[in-house]
């Protein structure tokens, strides 16, 4: 059995999130554990709850080859934005922050 | 399962039901013979899914050309946010759980008015007067 | 343009609360994620690379400047302070939370806007010429029917679950500039013999894994009865199109099926059965809408001023932007403005949060305090009297607004990409830029003339780039971002799909590939034919020998 990670979006934000060894989720994809044969079943299955506690939505396994650079559809998403600079505001930011900070 | 009234939002017990016509199934598989032959009994269409759209069509195509007037009832895969949907295409009711009566009831409330004629009968008017002006002419096989 | 009354808004308000009591069901478990994605996506809110992204609805691209204003706060307050303009003359925000999408939709509602059906299994924003009731070559104004259309099409009950998305677009004039040709089903103004207006009706066009040109449904539907016939198509579509297999869903496929005269049969019966019915509008409410499109009352103004002739002759630049932006009027002495949204750095159709308000001053300022989304992701200021341009020009200017050139090659047209996109195989932006930054000489821009170049980051080609003089199509190459070029594509009357010239390339390579293309136009075309008038007269071996056979070495060359 490969190596995996697994990532989701958050319900409520829709921040891109990674199962973490503690086998909790967080929007850092450099704490993203890589899992192996009874620890991926295990992360399967919070990966299940947390669906079922109506936490994540879209979640799925990446494969990976110990930390090695995953696909660019990953490294852009765990990079949290796009790698071109979209149009700046010029006003300051308004009372509500942006997500995925 | 109960009936859920689209009109009232009353709950009824389930009537018999004289005719399944299955959502995929063509239009052409239910016929006004079909509709004699039951009587007094309901006719129901059956969602596999909810967001398989052909149940409504199904619907239309039952009070419209084959002049259907009886209790048409929506079976199967429907969720309450259809509700209003289901009643302007010509059901007259959906067969629901007991406990998502609550939420069929919200649902039917929370359905904004009708953008669109859809059918002339009364039961399916919308529940907020339609603004548009009353067409003159009237197909002459309309339900009443 | 189309004014809300109290019942419209009524409509816009009570959709938006429930919405918002959907997203608290969902929240809270009643719903789950599959019964909650339809009712999500209908109301515009898709789950995206980075986020949820709300895709709000602009109506045949018609805007108010309070409206561009409202969503310039939207985007400040609710997302990163700048929206995308789509090929379909809506707008995207990229980072919406679910729990704020609510009160969006309840702020959208005070300034007379949604994200009805912009996406979903259902009818779509039903698209426009931009250029409507302020052309030069129309019948009459389409607009008039495309709110009609809307208005019928909007949470209609039989037609909210249709087998897949159902796109509509409308042209009246000569030159179709809806690509009405790529769309399920394209509507031209046309007069009968005996003088009637009606629509010739297009049916199975799209972009996507299976490009289609529309077929002629019907070569005449009078006016009147135009919601009965597109009831009658959506019907034999909803009941026929299939259901099993999402890349074969549209109504394309089931024209293919079918055959068009099986399909056109299927169409014309079952109008029968419902055309003298309730469907079609009363003469009354056909004349409410249509007067809220009443042309503008325009002062009389000069075709030729003197401050126009002035300003092209002591400013190079603002004549090149004239020539390529300032796109004829119905009236000699007026003008409908390109506000270009394509620069150096800027993604294509992309713009902040202040440029949107500085967009809406420029049509308070200079026009009628409208402004208009086009199909190629920039927009257009109607109405602009010929001597206010300069004036127009020199703001737009300071607003960073009037750098770029409508319909030349710099004219790109990109979908999102594997930047924003979750379905993308490649990023379609940087390679925008780089082609951007490539032709960067406004003279050789304006000697090679007319050309459109499109790039779509995956087979779902948004980006359109079927329709393009050159398309590019971003593949996955063993993980690598590679990209296929086409030639030949068309979006107006005589539609066409460009055809592929060979393998693909990696992404380092494709300016020089575009170069290369271009270099062999110029140097064999006759006169100063276009280049779609090159590809049409000797076909695409010449191209093709030009950017393979000399070796791919002539693709490494710069």
């Amino acid at each position: 059995m490969s190596d995996v990670m697994f990532t989701a979006n958050r319900l409520d934000n829709g921040a891109v999130i990674w199962l973490t060894a503690a086998l909790r989720w967080s929007e850092a994809a450099r704490q993203a554990a890589v899992f192996s044969d009874d620890g991926a079943e295990a992360a399967r299955d919070e990966v299940a709850a947390a669906c079922h506690r109506n936490f994540i939505v879209a979640a799925y396994e990446v494969a990976v080859d110990g930390r090695a650079d995953t696909s660019m559809r990953e490294r852009i998403r765990a990079g949290r934005g796009p790698t071109i600079t979209p149009p700046q505001d010029n006003l300051a930011p308004g009372p509500r922050p942006a997500t995925g900070d | 399962m109960t009936w859920f009234d689209l009109v009232t939002g009353d709950l009824l017990r389930r009537g018999v039901i004289g005719h399944v016509h299955a959502g995929g199934a063509s239009l052409s598989d239910i016929t006004a013979a079909d509709i004699t032959r039951i009587g007094g009994a309901a006719l129901a269409i059956r969602f596999d899914r909810f967001s398989d759209g052909r149940g409504f069509t199904a619907a239309r195509h039952i009070r419209e050309v084959l002049a259907y007037t009886g209790t048409l009832v929506a079976q199967g895969h429907v969720i309450p946010d259809q509700a209003d949907y289901l009643r302007r295409c010509g059901f007259t009711h959906a067969e629901i759980s007991l406990s998502a009566a609550p939420q069929w009831r919200r649902a039917r409330a929370l359905a904004p008015p009708a953008m669109q004629r859809v059918l002339d009968s009364p039961r399916a008017r919308s529940l907020i007067p339609n603004r548009r002006v009353r067409s003159p002419r009237r197909r002459d096989h309309q339900p009443d | 343009m189309y004014r809300y009354d109290e019942f419209d808004r009524a409509f816009v308000e009570r959709r938006a609360a429930q919405f918002r009591d959907q997203v608290d069901r969902r929240l809270r478990g009643e719903l789950s994620e599959d019964e909650f994605k339809p009712l999500r996506l209908q109301n515009g809110l898709y789950l995206q690379l980075h986020a949820y992204m709300l895709r709000i609805a602009i109506p045949y691209g018609v805007l108010s400047s309070g409206q561009l204003r409202g969503l310039a706060g939207i985007a400040r307050d609710f997302d990163r302070g700048f929206g995308h303009f789509t090929t379909r003359q809506n707008i995207q925000l990229n980072w919406i939370r679910l729990v704020d999408a609510p009160d969006i939709l309840d702020r959208l509602a005070t300034f007379d806007m949604h994200a009805i059906q912009t996406s979903g299994n259902c009818i779509r924003n039903v698209t426009c010429d931009p250029l409507a009731g302020a052309a030069h070559d129309e019948i009459e104004d389409p607009r008039v029917w495309a709110e009609i259309i809307r208005q019928w099409s909007t949470l209609h009950p039989e037609f909210a679950f249709l087998p897949r998305k159902f796109k509509i677009a409308i042209s009246a004039g000569a030159e179709d500039r809806a690509a009405t040709g790529f769309h399920d089903i394209g509507l031209r103004l046309v007069k009968s013999r005996g003088d009637e207006t009606g629509f010739r009706i297009l049916v199975g066009g799209g972009q996507g894994r299976t490009p289609r040109v529309a077929r002629q449904l019907a070569h005449f539907v009078p006016k009147r009865h135009i919601l009965s016939y597109l009831e009658a198509v959506m019907r034999i579509y909803n009941a026929a199109g299939r259901r099993d297999n999402i890349y074969k869903a549209r109504i394309k496929i089931l024209v293919d099926a079918m055959g068009i005269d099986a399909f056109a049969e299927a169409v014309n019966t079952e109008w029968g059965l419902i055309k003298d019915g309730a469907t079609d509008l009363p003469e009354l409410e056909y004349r409410r809408i249509a007067a809220h499109f009443a042309p503008p009352d325009l002062a009389e103004a000069s075709p030729v001023p003197l401050a126009l002739a002035l300003a092209q002759r002591h400013d190079a630049g603002f004549a090149r932007w004239v020539r390529q932006n300032g796109l004829p009027h119905r009236l000699p002495g007026y003008a409908n403005a390109v506000i270009s949204l394509k620069s150096a750095g800027r993604p294509p159709g992309d713009a902040s949060a202040s440029e949107m308000e500085a967009i809406a001053d420029l049509a308070d300022d200079h026009g009628t305090g409208e402004i208009r989304v086009t199909y190629q992701q920039n927009v257009i200021i109607p109405h602009v009297r010929r001597d206010a341009l300069p004036a127009l020009y020199r703001d737009a200017r300071k607003a960073g607004l009037g750098g770029g050139e409508n319909g030349l090659i710099s004219d790109i047209i990109a979908c999102p990409g594997l930047d924003y996109c979750n379905l993308a195989n490649a990023r379609s932006l940087p390679l925008a830029d780089r082609i951007f930054q490539r032709f960067d000489d406004p003279q050789r821009r304006a000697a090679i003339g007319r050309l459109q170049v499109n790039i779509s980051g995956c087979i779902n080609a948004c980006g359109h780039h079927h329709a393009a003089d050159i398309g590019i199509l971003g593949v996955d190459k063993k993980g690598v971002e590679h990209y296929q070029i086409t030639i030949g594509g068309r979006a107006g009357e005589a539609a066409a799909i460009g055809r592929i010239i060979g393998p693909s390339f990696a992404e380092h390579e494709v300016p020089a590939v575009i170069g290369t293309i271009i270099d062999t136009y110029l140097a064999c075309r006759e006169g100063d034919e276009s280049f779609a008038a090159y590809v049409a007269r000797t076909g695409t071996d010449g191209l093709k020998a030009a950017v393979y056979d000399d070796g791919v070495a002539r693709a490494h060359a710069s």
